[in-house]
């Protein structure tokens, strides 16, 4: 078989759309480009009946072609694809109505073995770093039947033994409700769940190219193992063209792996092409 | 927004299950309580009653009916839960112009107490159709923050300037960048 070739955030957003069930509603964040890639994505693969719809209450669409996400304009695509321009509240109403459909992507700060997470301090003092806060995370994790979040940095400091603050509820340490929910998490080295008896992370299958070992050794607590180890199924030639030629051709898929002054000068480069192409 | 939507129904509280087990609920320090009905454990969202809420939209009329025809996201909840609403627009339109399409005011006059005229009122952030968010200057302004000189933003930018056009005029070369030209 003739290998492809891909990258990490690609078999990433790969995983991401295959979660996604042909009529699912997917929520549109507003800064997490690999989720509204994953959501295009799999509109434009095996899911063209996904609903999409925007934190702000905003229902879109479209045929055919996927559109391509950008910076800049994402709210303007959004609203010139609108077919429905709702409100915040409308989005809570559509979540409880829907619970059993709904697809939303969150990206944790920190996630633990119970699968819960955190998006608003490191440490203890949150005058010393605060982050950006979990939004919707902390009222609806909890509900959905499927929990789902992408870490495209497994690293110790993201993978930890305990959450410094829970935004997210996974589950605690004794239990208590929230008895049948999955929780599912997508990151560069493999995919994972909350296995439902010992309530703890466990392998689903391994991304190609990497060993059991990486995983160990970037994740801060016992990672359970299954027996055999699945390898995860890579990205077709479909999914890679419209990737990388429709949807994200900037590559702004990539911001999600930087940090600091490389994110900054990344940022402004695609901003600039941006600007070059539109207005 | 649940402690806005209690506003609206003249409640004291919102009971609700959500954030139950959270961190969050912790350093809010609402008050849990047994449901009187189910036993069920609940949190009591105490009645948000901001006094001012400003409202930057796309088109109002001179009493404040207006077509917010971008994202709204929580403006009309905070417009319906607020003492006072100001309207700021990108312009302000004869009421006419509003009677053929009175589905799309979706915030009526009778929600609003002033408004002002103020086009590309929305800066840094976005106004969909006439301007996206300016990511260059909230590129700037996290910049001098990071330095720990936020108050120097501020008085440049806000507290040194006797009026809008004085802001605009600053900032007209990030405007430029951010402004959609008609077609």
């Amino acid at each position: 078989m003739k290998l492809r070739k891909f990258t990490s955030d690609e078999i990433m957003i790969t995983c991401m759309s295959r979660e996604i069930r042909n009529g699912d509603i997917a929520i549109q964040g507003l800064t997490t480009p690999m989720a509204i890639i994953s959501y295009y994505l799999a509109k434009a693969t095996h899911a063209p009946q996904t609903t999409i719809m925007q934190l702000a209450g905003n229902i879109l669409t479209y045929e055919k072609a996927p559109p391509q996400i950008s910076l800049l304009f994402n709210e303007f695509e959004a609203m010139r694809r609108a077919v429905h321009i709702g409100t915040q509240t409308e989005v809570y109403e559509v979540i409880f109505k829907r619970l059993e459909s709904i697809v939303e992507f969150f990206r944790p700060a920190q996630i633990d073995m119970f699968g819960n997470t955190n998006n608003s301090l490191i440490g203890s003092d949150i005058s010393k770093l605060r982050l950006p806060g979990g939004f919707g995370i902390a009222d609806v994790a909890a509900l959905y039947p499927k929990t789902l979040y992408y870490c495209p940095r497994h690293e110790k400091r993201v993978f930890v033994e305990n959450v410094d603050h829970i935004g997210g509820l996974g589950f605690r340490e004794n239990g208590e409700s929230h008895q049948r929910r999955e929780i599912h998490i997508i990151s560069e080295l493999g995919v994972f769940e909350i296995e439902h008896e010992s309530r703890r992370m466990k392998l689903s299958t391994i991304h190609p190219g990497i060993k059991i070992e990486n995983i160990k050794e970037n994740t801060g607590f016992e990672i359970l193992t299954p027996e055999k180890n699945q390898q995860t199924s890579p990205p077709t030639e479909l999914e890679l063209h419209l990737i990388r030629e429709k949807i994200d051709p900037l590559n702004i898929r990539r911001l999600e792996y930087l940090s600091g002054k490389t994110r900054e000068d990344a940022l402004l480069n695609i901003l600039d092409k941006e600007l070059s192409l539109t207005i | 927004m649940a402690g806005l939507e209690a506003n609206l129904i003249e409640a004291e509280f919102i009971p609700s299950k959500l954030l139950i087990g959270t961190d969050i609920l912790k350093s809010l320090k609402y008050k849990t309580f047994r449901s009187p009905i189910t036993d069920d454990l609940l949190v009591a969202y105490p009645r948000i009653c901001p006094d001012v809420a400003i409202i930057h939209v796309q088109r109002c009329d001179e009493y404040g009916n207006c077509q917010i025809n971008g994202i709204n996201a929580i403006d009309l909840l905070l417009a319906k839960s607020s003492r006072r609403v100001i309207v700021t627009t990108e312009k302000i339109l004869p009421t006419e112009d509003f009677m053929s399409v009175p589905s799309s005011t979706n915030l009526p006059s009778t929600f609003v107490d002033t408004v002002i005229e103020s086009p590309l009122g929305a800066h840094p952030t976005s106004c969909f159709p006439h301007y996206t968010y300016d990511l260059w200057h909230l590129l700037h302004y996290m910049e001098i923050s990071k330095k720990g000189k936020t108050e120097n933003y501020i008085k440049q930018h806000i507290t040194d300037l006797v009026s809008f056009e004085d802001y605009l005029n600053l900032v007209k070369d990030d405007v430029k960048r951010v402004t959609v030209r008609e077609p």
